[in-house]
């Protein structure tokens, strides 16, 4: 006679089945858990095939904001998750146009002297902007032109903007160099046309080696 | 139209322009405050980026010193960033200042002020890597000795006054047209305020008319629907008069007849033969006692001469002569006959004697004919 607090066998079967289930659960979450905590990497980025600026924004949403002079090596701002605008743009020029977009960085100046940085993905019609990345909506839609990207990114943080520039950024050297600037009060004439500004010839003039 | 409804009507144009216009000022003046206020934030950056343009240089040649110094990496990297930052600065300035044509020249003489000392920084360093202390030693004293950074310090200065005083221009030009705004938007308060006053103060007079005219017009009303109440309790009284004496008429009415048919029937029944003539002597009217006596119906004898009927007696010669005349006068002048022998024809041809009186009709002292009673003689003796 069974005791009364043993299971039958054909319950035993399946209490070993949940059982396995719930370990498998359990041990999925944890991966889940560590995987969702470890850092992406820059190969990971680079290598993920079906990488677009929306799910390169989500790899950023757990980063902290912190203000850094110049920009970060990009293992550093990978693995500390620690940045400005500046590091999240520049990355986002350095994986994108690998994936194949075409991306331009535009440094837009605010009547108080502050300055923020968004990465433009010309197919798209969006920026990637450090300040959205851990809201569901982290890609805003803009035109191309660098007086109307300013424009919606000096909205985005209730000021006014003086001037904007394009520019690009080696992380190899170091180095950014401005490729166009629009000043708010210039007339609109003169702006440069909406697309990816050049490089200037003379791009080595304030170089010294 | 009427007066109130134009004087809204006016009042509500006149209104609807001063707020266009104050509203138009208003949006014009607030464009103008906002690109003032874009212009002086662009004077600001401008003297910033100046600011940071001389302050990156002065990063930068420390860091070269230092470097010269130390070879070492923080410092390359620290000069290197200072004079790319330097470069980034000056583009920006460049960007900034482009709308100001006469600051074109100092601002390139500037660059070309920064680019001999980045050219010095990159021949120091060129200098330092190669082992020569001495160059480096003497281009340091030469620079020591020249008024590069200085002369740069002054430019920036220069530079940097010019967007000060714009900042000042800027302001005076702001305070200016925030002030005729505010003029304009007190002017245009104004106007409306009395332009609405003024539009009161007109219906008001006018609602006071019109208050008036109808007060007046409801007096008028009353004393109309008094005189009607009178006129209308008039012609009841009249009414109920004229109903009294219509009733009193038709009962005299029916005395009358009754009356004439009594006197008719005295007439009928008086048995002297009476009959009434006109005045030229034609038989009008008879009584029963003529159709009794002589047999002639009545009808017979309407319109008939009298002397058909009467005729002097024939035992009377004289008389056969007189009598018409005799009558025609009588008619004629209106006196009286009375007891005339005379002789009455009958249809059996028997002539009774009787005696005849005639008594005159008159109207208005005309004599329009005249009332003959024949009184039969009794038969005489001798028949007997």
């Amino acid at each position: 006679m069974p005791s009364p607090l043993s299971i039958p066998t054909s319950r035993r079967s399946a209490v070993k089945i949940r059982g396995s289930w719930q370990s498998f659960g359990i041990v999925s979450l944890a991966v889940l858990l560590a995987l969702s905590a470890s850092a992406v990497t820059l190969n990971q980025l680079k290598t993920d095939p079906r990488l677009t600026p929306k799910k390169f924004a989500g790899h950023f949403e757990e980063f902290r904001y912190e203000l850094h002079h110049e920009v970060q090596p990009i293992t550093t701002f990978l693995a500390k998750k620690i940045g400005d605008c500046d590091d999240y743009a520049c990355l986002a020029d350095e994986v994108l146009p690998t994936k194949g977009y075409e991306t331009r960085l535009v440094h837009v100046r605010m009547a108080d002297l502050v300055s923020h940085a968004v990465c433009y993905v010309s197919e798209e019609g969006v920026y990637l902007d450090y300040n959205n990345r851990a809201v569901w909506r982290n890609l805003v839609r803009s035109k191309p032109s660098i007086r109307q990207i300013a424009n919606k990114v000096a909205r985005s943080l209730d000021a006014n903007w003086t001037s904007a520039s394009e520019f690009v950024y080696s992380y190899e050297f170091g180095r950014k160099l401005i490729t166009a600037t629009v000043v708010k009060t210039a007339p609109p004439a003169t702006d440069p046309p909406p697309e990816k500004a050049p490089i200037p010839v003379e791009f080595n003039r304030f170089y010294v080696e | 139209m009427d007066s109130t409804f134009r004087a809204l009507l006016i009042t509500f144009a006149v209104l609807v322009t001063i707020l266009t216009a104050v509203t138009g000022m208003a949006l014009k003046s607030f464009t103008a405050a906002k690109d003032s206020a874009d212009l002086v934030n662009t004077s600001h950056a401008t003297v910033a980026e100046l600011t940071a343009v001389l302050s990156s240089l002065q990063s930068a040649e420390g860091s070269v010193r230092s470097y010269l110094l130390t070879e070492s990496d923080e410092d390359l990297r620290s000069y290197r960033n200072a004079f790319n930052a330097l470069g980034e600065h000056l583009e920006v300035t460049k960007a900034l200042m482009a709308p100001y044509p006469d600051q074109q020249a100092p601002l390139q003489e500037l660059e070309a002020m920064m680019l001999e000392r980045v050219q010095l920084a990159r021949e120091l360093t060129t200098a330092k890597r190669q082992g020569d202390e001495s160059t480096v030693e003497q281009m340091l004293t030469e620079d020591a000795q020249g008024d590069g950074s200085f002369a740069i310090g002054r430019q920036v200065q220069r530079l940097r006054s010019y967007f000060i005083s714009e900042l000042s221009r800027l302001d005076t030009l702001a305070f200016n047209r925030d002030r005729n705004a505010r003029r304009s938007l007190y002017l245009g308060s104004s106007l409306s305020f009395l332009t609405i006053m003024g539009s009161v103060w007109f219906i008001r007079d006018s609602l006071n008319h019109r208050r008036l005219a109808s007060s007046l017009l409801e007096e008028s009303n009353q004393d109309l629907e008094a005189q009607v109440a009178t006129r209308t309790a008039d012609l009841d009284e009249k009414i109920r008069e004229l109903s009294t004496q219509n009733l009193e008429n038709a009962w005299r009415n029916q005395a009358l007849n009754h009356q004439l048919r009594y006197n008719n029937r005295i007439i009928e029944a008086v048995s002297e033969l009476v009959l009434v003539v006109t005045k030229v002597g034609n038989i009008t009217r008879t009584n029963a006692a003529v159709e009794k006596s002589t047999g002639f119906e009545n009808a017979h004898l309407a319109n008939a001469p009298l002397h058909q009927l009467v005729s002097a007696p024939r035992s009377d010669v004289s008389a056969d002569r007189a009598l018409p005349l005799t009558i025609t006068n009588a008619l004629k002048h209106g006196f009286d006959l009375l007891d005339e022998t005379v002789e009455v024809t009958t249809k059996a041809q028997t002539p009774l004697v009787a005696k005849l009186s005639l008594f005159p009709l008159r109207d208005s002292d005309q004599v329009i004919g005249a009332v003959i009673t024949l009184r039969l003689s009794p038969p005489t003796s001798s028949a007997s």
